[in-house]
């Protein structure tokens, strides 16, 4: 395997706070997807990744390198940071410009670099316009141009589609696998599977601080089918709902209030056939339903409980 | 090797240099401190409106004061307060920091590039405002333009330059190890410096004031006649007198370490914290 990205034992607190606990793991190339839910450790992994943290325990190598402090290894580094980090007076192709600056082009190059990237992102209408005037999607528009206008080979994504509009994520899902394609590696950090799903079939699981799982997401697809799903049935019937739904071979548990049941059940996808059945015949009649933990940490909290550690 | 690493920290130092010059130059607080440096012209403009006596007789002593308490003590400080330290605090407070910490940037270069565009904002500011006072009292008082005068300024001036050195290298070291670093400023510099020179004994000699006193041109005696001033501590004061070379060389190791400490602090520091769910 080429490893890219190395952990070893890695580790990193905040005061009592264990942000990241015993990680190891060997990362190749290609695009890898970083899931987990806010808070998880992702942001974290990343920027020990990148040098901003120190390790408390444990190293960090890219490409074989410690970042920190590390020039030599920082130039083939990219970074679109989760948060909006700005001078807002500055205009968007000023601060490409200078961060071009920073990263070891002459005037001419950086300029000409900047250009070509605003272009690529569509903001070339706007690049003399302050940063502050720009809407949330152009703001991490800029923020991804300057991440990858230095032509890096590692390029860390934490959380790159937060804020932006539909067609600009098909432009980034378009991009990341334009850059996938040409042999970077890109580590992808989001808490939706769904748009992991759409640049890479590779992800780390995090939760807790730990690597919960490496593998493929059509496995950890099947764990989020298989494990047990709570569904919350608004009706103004309770006690019927109630009779009819115990007697589902695949519901473990059924509970009721006032004006609505709860119930569990191993087989999400039956159960919900059944319900309908069950609206259809006119043997019930419900205001609505939903899954109550029908997101990652639910997945998550499911993969410790089935004392999952490491491996798909 | 060492050639491509020299010519590396150079291009870091001038693009730090460019970029701090280029973003300073258009910020509120450079406009604000450009109308605070030359406001002290308005004072010999003031007492010759009002008094046709005073300033013919103290012309002289008015331009002294207003070089020592105003240029040198009041504003010097705040120079490096508000283009030194609140630069560097823009830039850590906003994180904006992050972007450069993950680039291949030389952190001595982009301190050292940060420093001297600090410095040569703020000199120029100084040095107008000493310039266009001098000018004024020449016009209006009793100071002649000749090498005697001219000599006094270019003397203020140089001490000015000193004082914005030193307080510049402080102001960065605080702006980029500690957390609150512009309420540590004003404290270290309008409290603790103001404090212990007028405390008897040895406490001013942790402060930039003392060095920056002695390389004062010697008529200007008025600095002695403070409020508070004890026969023990005039005593000690001389005692412990410290001369021109002396205090220079204080100066320019004091900023060689602090600067060196931001160097140090833009290393190893962390900027940045996450949100972090973690177990204990």
């Amino acid at each position: 395997m080429d490893c890219q990205i190395e952990a070893v034992d890695l580790s990193k607190w905040f005061g009592e706070v264990v942000a990241l606990n015993n990680v190891s793991i060997q990362i190749p190339s290609g695009i890898i997807g970083l899931l987990g839910p806010n808070g998880a450790g992702k942001s974290t992994f990343i920027k020990l990744a990148l040098g901003l943290y120190k390790p408390s325990k444990g190293k960090i190598l890219i490409l074989g390198e410690k970042p920190r402090n590390n020039p030599r290894m920082l130039s083939q580094l990219g970074y679109c940071p989760e948060m909006d980090h700005f001078v807002e007076e500055i205009s968007g192709y000023e601060f490409l410009y200078w961060l071009a600056r920073y990263s070891g082009f002459d005037a001419k190059e950086a300029k000409r670099r900047v250009l070509e990237i605003l272009d690529k992102f569509k903001m070339t209408e706007k690049m003399y316009d302050p940063i502050a005037t720009y809407s949330k999607g152009m703001r991490q528009r800029i923020k991804l141009a300057q991440a990858i206008m230095h032509d890096p080979s590692v390029i860390f994504l934490d959380e790159p589609m937060n804020g932006l509009d539909p067609s600009a994520r098909e432009e980034l899902f378009r991009l990341i696998n334009i850059l996938g394609s040409q042999g970077k590696t890109i580590l992808f950090s989001s808490h939706v599977l769904h748009e992991v799903e759409r640049v890479t079939d590779t992800v780390i699981l995090i939760y807790n601080g730990r690597i919960l799982a490496f593998g493929k997401v059509r496995e950890i697809r099947d764990l989020i089918q298989n494990h047990p799903r709570k569904v919350v049935i608004k009706t103004f019937e309770p006690k019927k709902v109630y009779n009819q739904l115990s007697i589902d071979p695949n519901i473990t548990s059924v509970s009721f209030d006032t004006d609505e049941v709860t119930i569990h059940t191993t087989d999400p996808t039956s159960t919900f056939k059944y319900i309908n059945e069950l609206i259809i015949e006119d043997k019930i009649s419900i205001l609505s339903y939903r899954c109550a933990d029908e997101d990652l940490q639910s997945v998550f909290q499911y993969l410790i409980s089935i004392h999952m550690p490491k491996g798909l | 090797m060492i050639t491509s690493r020299a010519k590396s920290i150079y291009l870091d130092l001038k693009t730090s240099f460019l970029h701090a010059l280029t973003i300073t130059l258009r910020r509120d607080r450079f406009i604000l401190m450009s109308i605070i440096s030359v406001l002290p012209v308005m004072i010999p403009i003031f007492v010759a409106l009002f008094s046709k006596t005073l300033f013919r007789e103290n012309g002289l002593e008015i331009f002294v004061k207003l070089c020592e308490q105003v240029y040198i003590h009041t504003i010097a400080p705040l120079l490096a307060l508000f283009l030194g330290l609140i630069g560097i605090r823009e830039e850590v407070d906003s994180l904006t920091i992050i972007y450069l910490l993950t680039r291949p940037v030389s952190k001595f270069a982009w301190v050292l590039g940060r420093f001297i565009a600090y410095f040569l904002v703020s000199a120029f500011l100084m040095v107008m405002g000493i310039f266009f006072t001098f000018t004024s009292c020449v016009i209006l008082g009793s100071i002649h333009f000749d090498t005697t005068g001219v000599s006094l300024m270019l003397q203020y001036m140089g001490v000015g330059l000193a004082g914005l050195i030193a307080y510049g290298a402080i102001s960065f070291s605080l702006g980029t190890a500690i957390n609150h670093p512009i309420i540590a400023g004003v404290i270290l510099f309008f409290g603790w410096e103001k404090l212990a020179n007028y405390i008897p004994g040895i406490a001013d000699f942790w402060t930039v004031q003392k060095y920056l006193d002695s390389m004062f041109p010697a008529l200007a005696t008025q600095r002695y006649n403070r409020a508070v001033v004890s026969v023990l501590g005039s005593f000690q004061k001389e005692l412990y007198f410290v001369s021109i070379n002396r205090a220079l060389v204080t100066i320019f190791i004091s900023t060689v370490i602090f600067l060196a400490l931001s160097v140090f602090s833009m290393r190893y520091r962390e900027f940045t914290k996450d949100r972090v769910v973690g177990s204990k």
